[in-house]
């Protein structure tokens, strides 16, 4: 198993101990391994959505009852839905957890990364407290940690996962 | 949309659309009009009024929907709001959410924004509905009865050509942590 695939895994493993109503989200190369195990998983549904706005409505959805649910998005994608992220989970205080790729950082050096980096930097982390994992040495409580945070804080917890040198 | 001549209201086309179902739906609807309409029309526990984001009712609905397959969802989507997340429905009908329905209520304005005409104003809703859905699951809501929509295969698309309103739009009157107190409690698993 190669050093992205095995992440991946660990990752899976992560989201399957806080055992989810379901997850959703979009691709990302650092996601795709996980998005695999979910999609395969029979013990809840991945919803593939179009856009990553729809990500946080049908996280909100299933938080609205009372039910956790994971959302995987790149950092350009969780750009795209600040409004949905804003005026929807923040404000009817919605407990769910958002593991966003946060490419563009020192480690991962893209051109076409960098601008989504910055944006980042400069607007998700302004409106929400993000907390920063390395995506090769991921904890295996992560997932379930950041439930406990987002339903202890009543807002979703936003983990970003990041390369390291 | 068709002319405007004898067309319900949105009110009426709401409450026409809930009749549809033997036991009360979920109704998850947009900010402004459709949550306003929708308290008017039928103020119930199972009501999800999205007060935030425009448009986000159908992907609201849809996680609602796959958290609770044994119950029926009905998404009360404006035309205007729904522009703003068609890709939702693509989303809805490649997730097979057999429990979900979306209702577009189409007025060909924003009515909760001094009724600026909408872009979709001539699109053919029905039209978008078969060819996402397929044209056993997506009907005019005038063509519907109770007994034909237990039939009709989910996801399912209802379009309902509705009357701009001539009477004041009502204020909803809830704060989001009340909305989300009582829905909580009516949602229980």
């Amino acid at each position: 198993m190669g050093e992205q695939a095995a992440s991946g895994d660990r990752l899976f493993r992560s989201i399957e101990a806080a055992r989810p109503k379901l997850v959703t989200g979009l691709p990302d190369g650092m996601l795709a391994e996980t998005i695999r195990l979910c999609a395969a998983s029979k013990d809840f549904p991945y919803i593939a959505c179009a856009r990553e706005e729809e990500t946080i409505g049908v996280a909100c959805g299933a938080a609205m009852a009372g039910e956790r649910a994971v959302v995987m998005v790149q950092n350009a994608g969780l750009l795209n839905s600040i409004g949905a992220f804003a005026t929807m989970a923040l404000r009817y205080q919605l407990p769910f957890v958002v593991l966003v790729t946060n490419r563009g950082v020192l480690a991962d050096p893209n051109s076409y990364d960098i601008e989504k980096y910055m944006a980042f930097e400069a607007s998700v982390k302004t409106l929400t407290p993000v907390f920063s994992y390395a995506a090769a040495n991921i904890p295996d409580d992560l997932v379930p940690a950041a439930f406990k945070w987002a339903e202890a804080a009543r807002r979703p917890a936003v983990i970003a996962l990041e390369k390291s040198l | 949309m068709t002319a405007l001549k004898n067309l319900p209201s949105q009110k009426e086309a709401i409450a026409a659309a809930l009749a549809l179902y033997g036991k009360r739906p979920f109704a998850v609807s947009d900010i402004g009009s459709q949550s306003a309409w929708l308290k008017a029309a039928s103020h119930d526990a199972r009501n999800l009024y999205v007060s935030g984001p425009m448009g986000l009712a159908s992907s609201v609905a849809l996680g609602l929907a796959a958290c609770r397959p044994n119950e029926e969802v009905l998404a009360l989507c404006g035309d205007g709001a729904l522009a703003m997340n068609l890709s939702s429905l693509a989303t809805i009908a490649g997730a097979k959410q057999k429990n979900l329905a979306v209702l577009v209520l189409d007025n060909g304005i924003y009515e909760y924004t001094a009724s600026v005409p909408t872009p979709t104003r001539d699109l053919d809703w029905l039209a978008v509905g078969r060819a996402i859905f397929g044209t056993a699951s997506c009907f005019n809501l005038s063509d519907l009865t109770a007994d034909r929509w237990k039939t009709v295969p989910g996801p399912r698309m209802v379009v309902a050509d509705v009357a701009p309103s001539t009477e004041k739009t009502p204020l909803l009157g809830m704060s989001p942590a009340q909305i989300r107190a009582v829905f909580l409690e009516a949602a229980k698993a």
